[in-house]
């Protein structure tokens, strides 16, 4: 499904000009205003395998979010959006990127009140422009996620999420399917806690020392990206994440988040260790 | 941020809630009344908000309830307004919708189920809460939104505001018992009655100081902070 990259971009529109066309249909509709400034800190940033060749980077991120959201029925309702995210690295200047897209999704619940299960259907497309050129990819995703409150401080939630890269160069294209987990537990009325365990399988980009990477793929790039040159190269392996996190509520209207993703990509009989820390604040409308 | 409808419906509630007035002077039968003054405060002794103080009659011969005045809840940037409504059984409530947006208010507590199809403005009715008790309300779209109205049977309630104190004037003389409920208070409302009595006295009116203690419990609710990608409610 859309691995084949000239789908890409026509399914993202199309899945675009369909959710707009059942908003416009909707009597009412509300505004979303997102915002979310982030500080993430990334422990392997190039997917290296032995801990010399790791190289660490910290990005800020600034992110907006503008759509509607429409309740088409008591039980149904409809979100889209235009989506803009920037990474501007501190280190690795050429990974700066500016990420712009569009996503929908519909969501159904069963029955009435916060005890009662949800299912998400969604998908987006965005365009994520490089720095360095030969980076630049269209994203497409698209996934289904379900839901409920177990117990007054308990929320769980399950979902699969497909993703497909299709790059400027296509040596790196990635893709993935992920299935993934999550329970919340509200700590005190005002402090949210998380933790996550998803497990990915497909086509990653990992980086060696030019010589070491050639034997692992054939078509290994030469990237200069990282202060000295790496090969950089696809890699079909399996992804294992834990995540971690705690939100405040600062006000209705803003929240301050911390926390954590230990990845553990499993390719060519090799582990390729990351963890990616990031604190930020998010504003809703 | 109320409206022309209801600010008629308000004015006509005051018009009402002074006639109330004038017609419990005049069946208390004589001229003596009580005024009860309240404090409600915590276990750490910090003043309790919202909670709801009302003094049932214990005389067989009490007076008629009024009949009681007609009340709002509100929603105003995806909460209800006000957190705490007491009311009087009889009354009805409308539930105007000051978003721009629908919302959805549902109750499924025993002492009153009910559910507003998705609306913005007015509903197309008001809500008749007839039977005494705790009503929890939501809304089905955004669930941390929460308030609830609390049912008595009596004329004589009110609310604390943030100093925890609440004053009732004007209870026809007689023999009442006096209790707190508040929707994070552990235990019944019966587990906190307190005897109230008044007597002719000199011909002045009877004044009574009464404090409750209670023991809160935190509220859980679905968090509203914001979430960027996959908020919490979209």
């Amino acid at each position: 499904m859309l691995q084949d990259r000239r789908l890409v971009r026509p399914a993202a529109a199309l899945l675009f000009i369909a959710a707009l066309f059942i908003m416009t249909s909707a009597a009412h509709a509300e505004w979303l205003i997102d915002a979310e400034f982030s500080a993430v800190y990334e422990s392997n940033i190039n997917g290296a395998i032995a801990g010399q060749d790791r190289k660490s980077d910290v990005a800020l991120v600034p992110a907006v979010s503008f759509g509607h959201y429409a309740q088409p029925a008591d039980s149904t309702s409809i979100a889209v959006s235009a989506d803009m995210k920037y990474s501007g690295f501190a280190r690795f200047s050429g990974l700066d990127h500016l990420e712009s897209g569009l996503a929908a999704s519909v969501k159904y619940k069963w029955g009435l009140g916060s005890y009662a299960p949800w299912i998400k259907i969604f998908g987006s497309g965005a365009h994520v422009d490089f720095r360095e050129d030969f980076r630049d990819e269209d994203l497409a995703r698209a996934g289904l996620l379900t839901g409920k409150r177990m117990y007054e401080r308990i929320f769980a939630q399950i979902g699969y999420a497909y993703e497909s890269g299709s790059a400027r160069d296509s040596r790196f294209d990635t893709r993935n399917g992920i299935v993934s987990a999550k329970l919340d537990y509200l700590l005190t009325e005002s402090v949210q806690t998380w933790i996550g365990y998803a497990f990915g399988s497909g086509v990653y980009i990992a980086n060696l020392p030019f010589s070491g990477a050639a034997p692992f793929n054939p078509r290994a790039v030469v990237v200069h990206t990282f202060q000295q040159p790496m090969g950089a190269f696809q890699l079909r392996a399996d992804a294992r994440i834990l995540s971690l996190g705690a939100r405040k509520t600062v006000t209705n209207h803003w929240s301050v988040d911390v926390s954590a993703d230990f990845i553990d990509i499993f390719g060519n009989e090799r582990h390729y260790p990351d963890s990616i820390y990031k604190v930020n604040a998010a504003y809703s409308y | 941020m109320i409206g022309p409808r209801e600010g008629k419906m308000i004015s006509s509630q005051f018009r009402r809630m002074v006639l109330s007035a004038a017609l419990a002077v005049v069946c208390a039968g004589n001229a003596f009344a009580m005024n009860v003054r309240a404090i409600v405060q915590d276990d750490a002794g910090k003043p309790v908000k919202d909670a709801v103080v009302y003094a049932t009659s214990l005389d067989s011969e009490a007076p008629l309830p009024q009949k009681p005045l007609d009340a709002v809840m509100d929603q105003q940037d995806r909460e209800f307004v006000p957190y705490v409504l007491p009311i009087q059984a009889g009354t009805i409530v409308y539930f105007p919708n000051h978003d721009d947006l629908r919302h959805q208010v549902y109750s499924i507590s025993p002492a009153k189920k009910f559910q507003l199809p998705l609306y913005k403005g007015l509903p197309p009715a008001p809500v008749l809460f007839d039977r005494p008790g705790a009503v929890a309300l939501g809304c089905n779209i955004h669930d941390w939104m929460i308030a609830y109205i609390y049912v008595v049977e009596t004329p004589y309630f009110t609310k604390t505001g943030e100093d925890g104190r609440v004053k009732m004037q004007n209870l026809p003389q007689g023999t009442y018992e006096v209790r707190v409920w508040h929707p994070l208070m552990k235990g019944a409302p019966e587990s906190t009655g307190k005897r109230a009595a008044a007597a002719p006295r000199d011909g002045a009116d009877n004044d009574l100081e009464l404090s409750f203690r209670i023991t809160l419990k935190p509220e859980w609710r679905p968090p509203r902070a914001p979430a960027v990608k996959g908020g919490e409610y979209r």
